[in-house]
């Protein structure tokens, strides 16, 4: 009988009838030992059954997990429990960095929605900003610590007098609307005089000058609660007073719109 | 002596059928898990997964070249387990280099709303109303 001859005879009668033990055996038998493999890939997966967070943020990556772990626990073999433990403990650490990016996704974009308020709140406040200049501007007001300083253009006053001249008026008006868009912020009125005449009466005179001023806002519907007036008299000239003109400049009213408390 | 040649052929056949049929079959399934798991691999690669997480990448790389060893030595099922492995590597490293990338994003906008935050305080200190 030659080598397969023997082979094929044998084959005929028995293959048939062996197959179904073999698979029993398969069946029956699993792996003896439990591979350090495993027990990382059952911690990894502990920590996914742990944290109701990670199975929330990536749902199906925690299903793959816990599926490739189950398959690792019925291997038959210790290769076959270790290279499927293998995958159980790849599987589980996805699911877990698979969360964490969701998370950080979900954060991203609530903080963008934060950001663009923020953003939108700045850009309303510089267009506030720009408002307020433009308005201070045209007042011809300097923004100092105090509030916006200014002295009305064009309100001029002759020597000895208080009386306002109506080329000042507009001056006047200007200085009443932008009193009135900010109903909540004081205004100060400070006279002064060129040195002509005695400290006394230069110091009188600047009172008066300043309470011209605050006459004519309060015709503007100004309220008297706001205005405070003071004097400064011959003090604190801006100008030479050896000059007509620079008299003429001393000669005058500065206000401060002060800034709200 | 006729009975006998008839044997002879059967085996063969048989042989032949099991041989051809697990060889080719079997190669096939394998080159095409291991050009998916390379593509897996590029793309982790372009996706700066070398940067956050350069040892799944290399694990995944060197299983790769291992499994191409193995299949050269006809070692199929060991080539199989090693791609298998390979794709997980693979995978995990993508994983963390979004997990990274989104965190990244998240801490930027972060830090950005900070400084606005603080810009915005800024102004209100500098503009008295």
């Amino acid at each position: 009988m030659t080598h397969s001859h023997f082979f094929t005879y044998y084959a005929k009668r028995y293959l048939i009838l062996c197959l179904p033990v073999v698979f029993v055996i398969a069946g029956c038998t699993s792996a003896p030992v439990t591979t350090e493999s495993l027990v990382r890939a059952r911690t990894a997966y502990a920590k996914i059954q742990s944290d109701t967070k990670i199975s929330a943020n990536a749902p199906v990556a925690s299903y793959e997990a816990g599926q490739a772990l189950q398959l690792a626990e019925q291997a038959k073999d210790v290769p076959t429990q270790e290279h499927l433990a293998y995958i159980a403990e790849r599987k589980a650490q996805i699911a877990v960095a698979d969360a964490e990016k969701n998370m950080a996704e979900k954060e991203v974009q609530l903080l963008q929605k934060e950001k663009d308020k923020a953003l939108l709140k700045i850009r309303e406040h510089e267009a506030e900003m720009a408002k307020r200049e433009a308005e201070m501007a045209e007042l011809k007001g300097k923004q100092t610590e105090r509030g916006i300083a200014l002295t009305l253009s064009d309100v001029f006053f002759e020597t000895g007098k208080a009386d306002l001249m109506p080329g000042g008026l507009q001056a006047i008006d200007k200085l009443a609307n932008f009193l009135k868009k900010y109903p909540d912020r004081g205004v100060l009125i400070e006279g002064h005089t060129d040195s002509v005449g005695t400290a006394e009466f230069n110091m009188r005179l600047s009172q008066s000058r300043s309470e011209a001023v605050r006459n004519a806002l309060l015709e503007r519907g100004i309220s008297a609660g706001r205005i405070t007036t003071k004097g400064y008299g011959k003090d604190y000239p801006v100008a030479s007073n050896a000059t007509a003109e620079g008299r003429q400049l001393n000669r005058r009213v500065e206000i401060v719109v002060l800034n709200r408390d | 002596m006729k009975n006998h040649v008839y044997h002879v052929i059967c085996a063969l056949t048989l042989f032949g059928l099991l041989g051809t049929s697990g060889c080719a079959g079997e190669g096939k399934a394998l080159t095409e898990q291991m050009a998916n798991t390379e593509k897996l691999i590029v793309a982790a690669k372009d996706g700066d997964a070398s940067i956050s997480a350069p040892l799944e990448l290399k694990l995944a790389n060197d299983k790769l070249q291992a499994a191409k060893a193995a299949t050269d030595k006809k070692e199929y099922d060991q080539a199989r387990n090693l791609l298998e492995e390979a794709q997980v590597d693979a995978d995990l490293a993508r994983a963390k280099e979004g997990s990274a990338k989104a965190q990244q994003l998240r801490d930027s906008i972060k830090s950005l709303l900070k400084e606005i935050e603080q810009s915005q305080k800024a102004q209100e200190i500098y503009y008295y109303y």
